[in-house]
Order: structure tokens, then sequence, then C-alpha cells
């Protein structure tokens, strides 16, 4: 699956409005590989070409890629967490938060850009850390230990965040498309900036993750059960919240609001491959980051020169295979 | 932040007294107390049953030893150690527990689930190694649910996942195991299989057990030992043949029983009327 994800990078990132062959795609990226001879490699491929594969698709191919893994390993994580196939990690409200800060920039034509950090970037960020912040803070008060209560909380502060957003718009109806298309999701404005910042919290969720796969497949059993058996639950869950609240504050602050990627992949390999949780994060992980550049492929070149939102893909491609998927288990199930 | 788990961390088998001193549970809110001063050792190498009528404070006070409630009064202690000084790993290396229900529904196989006993003993890094497995599969087949390990849990009966859940804590390899009604969804024969199981365990002096019933024949027949709550208070404690007496019975269950002698056992026939 590893080989596959290389492809199709390689293969994305030939793929647009300036056809690139595939060959020059993938001797451009192993350029950049360390001991490997850089100028026997570039031989006889066009300056631009080499512009347009290193500063413009490779970004953006990456950027999808990790978003795309990023969101699907926190479903999987999500998903264990609640005990609840329908979890996301939407419901936690971060994504609201996120989009909210992003509207909150956009309807106030904030727009300044230090050392590449845009005023969008920034305030989505901001925004989504201090929802979920609110999100415990009130789960705390609520209820001390039960996971229900991070959830009505996370759920309260998405409505609200959504109408908040609803009433900007209304009040700047200039603004009313780029926020809207902001909410689709787009990788457009993908930077080698941004790709840094998500590999850093990509790599540090993913580490915890793996580190709690066995304590996450416990606590399908109830935190009772997993705590005769020696899980330190409230740990367990307080480490996991944490470190995919910061994966999808990171990944919607540079993306827009992807829904779907962070529910359907990991069910898809649930089905495929059963429910262990460090199988299914690695999995999950790679089988996100090819959807999603595959899906950003079709945004920018099924309509040019425009794009289509990135969301829409995802939900209209993800969605009738996981429908199948369900068909066929459900055969299955029948056959037995 | 790593754990290491070495095997001169596991306590001997069968050797600590389980010892619930004081124990006394009062919820805020709740008018009376659920247990109120309970003291009891449950001594090394018995089987010992845990009566009482529903709401008597049983499941209750199998919680308090799990740590699931910690209550401020009083204390469950493991050979002379409080438990709650004890980390989640440290606890769950002694005491096992197998629920009334399972309130899992998960798609993991049979097998993984009572690996997943194994975890105690596990450091962050670690995998399944070739002796958990060897344990698992011992215990699968110790309960009779090896034929089914490549089952998904979810698909398995509410008799058949009961017994997962006892392979799962036998593979647990502790020297407690708390039975909550653990034949409640077994058929006469799986009952007697897993009594007779539990029993043959403890005599070979693999583990103590503390198995909450009703039935005080399977008592009579399979238990040495019994305690008996009311209202969270302790009645009567010792042999099984000094606790099961019609008149203790009916001051607790308020139902008059017939003992009648058979094979050198007594069996308990409950009369019609409730007095």
């Amino acid at each position: 699956m590893t080989i596959l994800l290389v492809i199709v990078v390689i293969w994305a990132a030939a793929v647009g409005s300036v056809s690139v062959p595939l060959t020059q795609s993938a001797r451009i990226v192993a350029s950049r590989f360390p001991f490997v001879n850089k100028e026997e490699l570039l031989e006889g491929i066009p300056k631009a070409n080499k512009l347009i594969i290193w500063n413009i698709r490779l970004p953006r191919v990456l950027l999808s890629g990790m978003v795309g893994g990023g969101l699907a390993a926190a479903g999987v994580v999500m998903q264990a967490l609640f005990r609840n196939p329908l979890a996301d990690p939407q419901v936690l409200g971060i994504s609201s938060g996120a989009a909210f800060g992003a509207a909150v920039a956009m309807a106030l034509g904030i727009t300044f850009t230090v050392s590449g950090v845009s005023s969008i970037w920034l305030f989505a960020f901001t925004g989504a850390m201090l929802t979920m912040l609110l999100v415990f803070r009130v789960a705390r008060i609520a209820t001390s230990r039960s996971v229900t209560g991070i959830l009505l909380a996370g759920i309260a502060c998405s409505s609200m965040l959504t109408a908040a957003i609803t009433l900007l718009m209304m009040w700047n109806r200039e603004k009313l498309e780029q926020i809207y298309l902001w909410m689709l999701g787009s990788f457009s404005s993908a930077t080698w900036l941004k790709v840094g910042f998500i590999a850093v919290v990509l790599v540090t969720a993913v580490l915890c993750f793996t580190v709690l796969g066995r304590d996450l497949d416990l606590l399908s059993f109830g935190d009772q059960e997993a705590q005769s058996m020696g899980v330190s639950v409230r740990r367990t869950r307080t480490i996991a919240v944490v470190a995919t609240s910061l994966l999808v504050a990171a990944s919607v602050s540079v993306s827009g609001i992807i829904g779907f990627v962070s529910l359907i992949i990991p069910h898809i390999f649930r089905i495929l491959t059963g429910p262990k949780s460090r199988r299914l994060i690695p999995l999950s992980l790679l089988g996100g980051a090819i959807f999603m550049i595959l899906c950003d492929m079709i945004s920018r070149t099924a309509a040019p020169p425009s794009e289509i939102a990135v969301g829409a893909i995802t939900q209209v491609t993800g969605a009738p295979f996981f429908l199948y998927l369900l068909w066929k288990e459900r055969r299955k199930g029948e056959r037995e | 932040m790593t754990e290491r788990v070495e095997g001169v961390n596991q306590p001997e088998r069968s050797s600590c007294d389980l010892e619930a001193k004081n124990l006394t549970y009062h919820p805020s809110g709740a008018k009376e107390p659920i247990l109120s001063d309970v003291s009891y050792t449950f001594a090394r190498g018995h089987m010992t049953a845990l009566l009482g009528p529903n709401g008597s404070g049983k499941t209750t006070m199998l919680r308090h030893f799990l740590s699931q409630i910690r209550s401020p009064e009083g204390a469950v202690l493991i050979d002379g150690r409080d438990t709650r000084d004890f980390s989640p790993k440290e606890r769950s290396r002694r005491i096992a527990w197998v629920p009334q229900n399972s309130s899992g529904d998960s798609a993991f196989e049979v097998e993984d689930v009572v690996l997943m006993a194994r975890y105690p003993f596990k450091g962050m890094w670690d995998g399944d190694s070739d002796e958990d497995r060897k344990i698992a599969e011992e215990a699968m087949k110790t309960v009779g649910v090896y034929q089914f390990r490549k089952r998904d849990f979810s698909s398995l009966s509410g008799g058949e996942r009961q017994r997962v859940l006892i392979a799962r804590a036998l593979a647990q390899t502790t020297p407690w195991i708390l039975l909550d009604e653990p034949t409640s969804n077994l058929d006469i024969k799986h009952q007697i299989q897993t009594l007779q199981m539990l029993k043959e365990g403890v005599d070979a002096g693999k583990m103590s057990a503390i198995v909450v019933m009703h039935d005080f024949n399977m008592v009579e027949k399979y238990c040495d030992r019994a305690i008996i709550l009311r209202e969270g208070k302790v009645v009567a404690k010792g042999s099984v043949s000094e606790v099961l007496v019609p008149e203790i019975m009916r001051e607790v269950y308020e139902v008059e029983f017939d003992v009648v002698e058979k094979g050198g056992r007594r069996l308990f026939v409950p009369r019609s009327g409730i007095t």
C-alpha cells in the first residue's frame, strides 16, 4: 500500500492543466532524496516543468495526502473512543470552530500574511483550538467522566458556531461565496510551509495513536471491562482526544471542512481487515491519503480552469463505494 | 514513559488473600448506604460464593475489589496492600473479572478478545508473544470455546459470549478471579461444566474465586465457602454448611426451604409459599 501511495503521488503530480510526463514527475520527486545524483536525474527536463511539479503540484499533493490520511486516522480513533460507528471529528465541533475562525477573518476583511502564514489559516486554527478548549471545559463541568458529555458539548458548540457562520454570511453578502467555498474545502492554497506544519502534527498524533492501539481495542468493551484488564481509562481517553483534536484542527485550518473521509475510510478498512486498531490506523492513514490525493486530482482537472470543491468529490465518489461494501457485507452475513 | 513488565512482577498465583476491611459505600443522595461496614477476608485457595438477594450489594462489593468504585471509607487489601495504591496494570495482574453481561459488541474475533487479557503484561510497544497465544489457546480450550476462536464476538449467543469472557479472565492468569453470575446465560450442561472447571482450577491451586450466584444447589456442590449480604450488611459467613441453613435463608430471602439429603449432599427445595 505504501508503494501504491508513492505511485499515486507521482501520478497526481504529473496530471494537471500543464501535463508533465510521468517519468519526469518521478525523476523530479526522486531528485530530492538524499544520496542521488541530481544532475543526472534532472537532465533534459524543462525548467518550467520542474517549477510546476516542485513548487505547485507537489505541496498540494502532499498536503491533500496528509490531510486525508490524518482525518481517516482520527476517524478510527474517534469511533473506538466513543464506541460509536458514526463518531467522526466533526461532532467535536472542531471543524465548525475552524470554519468560524476563517469566516471571521474573511468577513472582517482581515487579510495579511506573515512569513507565509495567512490570516485565514491563523484564524481557522485559533478558532478550532478555542472551540476544543471550550468543549472540554463544558464537558468537564457537565459530567466529569462520561464521553457522552464531550459528545453533547461538541454537538451544541458545533450548531451554535454554524449558526454564527450563517449570520456572518448574511451580513457580509459580498463575502458569501468566498466563505462558502472555504467551508467546502480545497487544497488550492497549499504551500511547503503548510505541508511542514501538518507533517509535524500528523507524526505526533499518529505516534500517540500507535502507542494507544491496544488500549483503544480494549476500550471497545467499555470503560469498566477495559479498566479491569488494566487500562488507565482516563489517561488513554485524554491523550486520544487531545491528539485527535489537534490533528483535526490542523487539518481543517489548512484545507477547510472535508467531510466523510474520517467516517468512510475507517469503515472500509474495518470491513476489509477487521477492527484491530494497530492494523486499522496505519491502513486508514495510507488509504485516506490515497483517496484524498485522487479526489483532489479530480477536483482540479475535471472542469478546467475552475475547480470543483474537493469535499463534494469525496462524497460523490466515496458514498457509493461504501454502500456497495455494506451491501456485500450484508450478503456475506446472510450466507453464514 | 516506557514501562517494563517482567515476569518477576507477576504475583504468585493463589498466594494472596483478598480482604474487605470496613467497606462502606454511601453514594451522595442515597438514603441508605449500599455497603455498610463490610469486613471479610476471602482466603486463598477457595471458591467462595457471594450470596444475597437482588440489590444487597454483591456487585457493588465486586466493583470495589476492581477499583471501579473507590469509597473513602474502608479499604480493599490484597496481601495487606491497599488496592488504591496499585496502578491499573498492577491490580489487573492480581484480579480478573467476568462481568455478568459484556458491554462489548465488537467485531473482534474470539481469539483476539481472549488475547486482550494479556494487556497488563505488555509494554507499550509489545505485540502478542507466542507465550500469550499459548495461554489464550489453553484458556479457550479449558472453557470449550476453542472451536469458535475465529468467529466474531458479536456473532455469538449470550451463553457463548459468557464463556468467552470466562476464557478471557483465565488468560489474565491472576491469583483472583471474580465472577458475577457466570452461569446466568448458560444451559444446565454448560453451567455444570463451567463450575466444575472453576472448581478444578481452584483445587489445583491455580487461582481463588469469588462467585456471585443464586442457585444454592450449585453452591452446595461447587463452593466451599459462602458469605451472604443483605441490605449492604454481612448476615452470615463461613463454610457453605454453616451459611446455607434454612433459618438464615428464610431471613435473607423470605422464602422457606426444605432440605433433602441425597447422596451425601443437601438439596434445597423452595416451598411455594412466600413467608
